[in-house]
């Protein structure tokens, strides 16, 4: 059989096929459009990697900030349900310090997406994942911020995230815990308040409290997977948080989040959302409405 | 006369080949009865005495040959000068021969002047093939865990000793020329594919293209081990018989068969070249080609005959392969079905179309899937009812994906945008097939599970 016999012969089977291709070409475009439509104006993913950090902040407009990646490449997937097929960029990727279950999935990710810049302490740590990380922003010439003092990143509206914490320079220094230097920040919007501590512990939390640096907020990423090591009574008391959210792992073996803490939290009339409980947890603020969304 | 029976003699060879890997039967027995069927041959041939005895002595003798080759084969460990180290720390030099990511670790094989080990490692840093390590830690035994018979699944790559977490020092970069261009073209691929799709469809895909991959979320993997589809993501002949068949049949459908042909099989090596020419991917064109040549010429005889011969070449080079390969099994099973029942499924799908070549990819996947259950069954000791639907709906879009996210990547190292533009097609078909998966999966009563 010769091509044109084929095409006469299944001239309204070509026909329809292509009208069908059409037809799905725009009920796909429809559903693009509605879904952008109906997006809360910040939406927060606090995503389930297993014992470690990573959560990802999206405005309406299309600006994406990335704190931490977890211990692995499981923040791929992750990543891969909340972005557009089409999106390969990240504007800001936040390393809050250099411990593997924080930046191991970093470099995953910054092998498969263009990021536009990094902020981080610049505090140096002899690790094997840490140097990578180093040698991969080189590498990729990755514009690197050191936050050595209280900074303002606005975006969308009227949206800020404030880095509360470093307030000085650690660049190059080496601590004896690299938890004293981590990125500490504050995301406002429309009223509403999200305090990320990451692997704070009780001496940066008085740190911070003498320094009046804290106020009362509605949500917080609760420091160090809610070891008992953070989140101190008196911490608890001025931030007063609505909600707390707590990304560790199931059964990991630190034994996190410690029981102290989750009564603590409890104390202070906060609901507790936990990654090892809950899957990932999304935070939509819309309107000035915070609402909280669970996988599980 | 003997060359009626060759499909016997092959079928004996490996089935002592398949008999040993399960027993361990001593080698000097082996050595004596195979003594013993030879003189008892050796009589007959003097006496003129043929008919049955003959033959059933010549499939026995064949039988013992196939156990000879195994215990040669496992025997192998005396070259090996590592096992003799078990249990001390050793500083060595080597050259990495593979790198496998796993979800929280990498495993690399090394080749050292003792002998080839396994090191377990965290992810970081990546080492990759060729690069020379000086590593130092405790020799070991591999260990068997949840029934599994790791030891000779190592053994198969001919690694008797693992080190686990040691410490390792990058000592320089001397990899072979000819297989380091191969590897090259291979990762270069798989970086576009990955940069052009999103988690986790990138990996599924490269998946089915190129085999299973560490990044696919274990839910995913469970749903597709449930709905009885898990080896669509095993590097073997059956999804590049697929394709064959799929590119096949579609160009047999405009154009003369001449041209289907060199098509198809023009696709194939590509495909191969494109996976790095691993032996596995080899050995899965071969079995491929043979496949396609049943399914065309309908002379079943003669391709269960290649078949046979391609199986005992292989088995004979490494008979570890023929228990301890999934992708040599997967082949060789699809193709078997393919050959005996394609025809026949042909028939029964008088319904479907024969538009653009439907009925006879729908007859290919099909038919491979009757042997390649059982096996299944014996990896995951699950199996649905669901499985067959599950076959033709996921299954089914296997050969689209590959050849739309073939041709994606490849346009990618063009041009992200075209690539991403085309990978539309595999994006919405995989995630059809994450989708179909868990849907199927999510039916408790169907799945009945084995415990052995």
């Amino acid at each position: 059989m010769n091509m044109k016999n084929f095409l006469k012969l299944h001239k309204n089977k070509i026909l329809s096929g292509g009208l069908l291709f059409l037809a799905a070409l725009m009920a796909l475009t429809g559903l693009y459009v509605w879904n952008l439509e109906h997006k809360p104006e910040l939406q927060i993913y606090f995503f389930d990697v297993g014992q470690g950090d990573s959560i990802f902040i999206e405005a309406k407009d299309g600006t994406q900030i990335l704190i931490d990646g977890g211990p692995t490449n499981k923040i791929l997937p992750l990543l891969g349900g909340v972005m557009p097929f089409y999106d390969h960029s990240i504007d800001v990727v936040i390393l809050t310090h250099p411990h593997a279950d924080h930046v191991s999935g970093l470099m995953e990710v910054l092998k498969r997406y263009n990021v536009e810049m990094i902020f981080e302490s610049g505090a140096s740590y002899h690790t094997a994942e840490a140097k990578e990380f180093e040698s991969m922003v080189i590498e990729k010439n990755i514009k690197k911020i050191i936050i050595d003092r209280p900074v303002k990143l606005s975006f969308f509206k009227n949206a800020a995230l404030n880095f509360l914490f470093p307030d000085k320079s650690f660049e190059g220094q080496v601590l004896k815990n690299v938890h004293d230097s981590a990125l500490i920040s504050e995301l406002d919007f429309e009223g509403k308040k999200i305090l990320f501590m990451s692997d704070a512990e009780k001496n940066l939390e008085r740190y911070l409290l003498q320094k009046g640096a804290l106020e009362d907020i509605d949500v917080l990423k609760v420091g160090h997977h809610g070891s008992k090591t953070s989140s101190t009574a008196d911490f608890l008391k001025i931030v007063k948080p609505e909600y707390a959210v707590i990304s560790a792992s199931d059964r990991n073996r630190y034994g996190h989040p410690h029981p102290d803490v989750l009564s603590r939290l409890s104390a202070i009339g906060a609901q507790i959302f936990r990654t090892d409980i809950n899957g990932t947890i999304i935070l939509n603020i819309n309107n000035g409405r915070l609402t909280l969304q669970k996988e599980k | 006369m003997v060359t009626k029976y060759t499909p016997y003699l092959l079928t004996a060879f490996l089935g002592g080949v398949l008999l040993r890997s399960f027993f361990n039967i001593p080698q000097n027995w082996i050595l004596g009865i195979l003594g013993l069927a030879g003189g008892v041959l050796f009589i007959f041939y003097f006496f003129k005495l043929g008919g049955r005895f003959l033959i059933f002595s010549l499939v026995f003798l064949g039988f013992l040959l196939g156990m000879l080759r195994f215990s040669i084969f496992e025997n192998k460990i005396a070259a090996d000068k590592l096992h003799n180290y078990y249990g001390q720390t050793l500083i060595l030099r080597g050259k990495v021969l593979s790198s496998v990511l796993k979800p929280n670790s990498s495993r690399i094989t090394l080749e050292t002047d003792l002998g080839r080990i396994l090191i377990i490692k965290r992810i970081y840093p990546e080492y990759k093939y060729g690069d020379v390590l000086e590593i130092s830690g405790k020799v070991a035994e591999p260990e068997n865990y949840a029934g599994f018979d790791t030891a000779k699944f190592l053994a198969k790559q001919q690694i008797y000793s693992q080190m686990i977490f040691p410490e390792i020092k990058k000592t320089g970069h001397s990899p072979n020329k000819f297989l380091n261009s191969l590897f090259f073209i291979k990762n270069k691929f798989e970086e576009s594919l990955k940069s052009i799709l999103p988690e986790p469809e990138a990996s599924l895909a490269s998946g089915m293209l190129l085999g299973i991959e560490g990044v696919i979320p274990q839910g995913i993997l469970d749903n597709f081990r449930k709905a009885g589809v898990i080896h669509i993501l095993v590097l073997s002949g059956y999804n590049i018989t697929v394709v064959g068949a799929f590119i096949m049949a579609f160009l047999g459908f405009i154009f003369p068969n001449f041209l289907a042909w060199t098509g198809s099989l023009f696709g194939i090596l590509v495909f191969t070249l494109m996976t790095g020419g691993e032996p596995a991917a080899i050995r899965a064109a071969i079995m491929a080609v043979i496949g396609l040549l049943a399914m065309r010429t309908g002379r079943s005889y003669l391709a269960i005959l290649g078949l046979l011969w391609a199986a005992f070449f292989m088995a004979f080079w490494n008979p570890m392969y023929v228990r301890f390969d999934r992708g040599f099994q997967l082949s060789f099973l699809a193709t078997l079905g393919l050959i005996l029942f394609s025809s026949w499924f042909m028939k029964k799908l008088w319904f479907l179309p024969k538009f653009l070549g439907i009925r006879e990819s729908a007859a290919s996947t099909l038919s491979a899937q009757i042997f390649v259950t059982p096996v299944l069954l014996s990896w995951g000791n699950l199996v649905s009812y669901l499985s067959p639907l599950a076959n033709v709906v996921i299954v089914g879009f296997v050969p689209t994906i590959m050849f739309f996210s073939f041709a994606a990547g490849i346009l990618g190292f063009f041009s992200n945008f075209l690539g991403t533009t085309l990978a539309l097609v595999p994006y919405f078909l995989i995630k059809f097939q994450i989708l179909a998966a868990q849907f199927l999966a999510s039916f408790d009563w169907a799945v009945i599970y084995f415990n052995f």
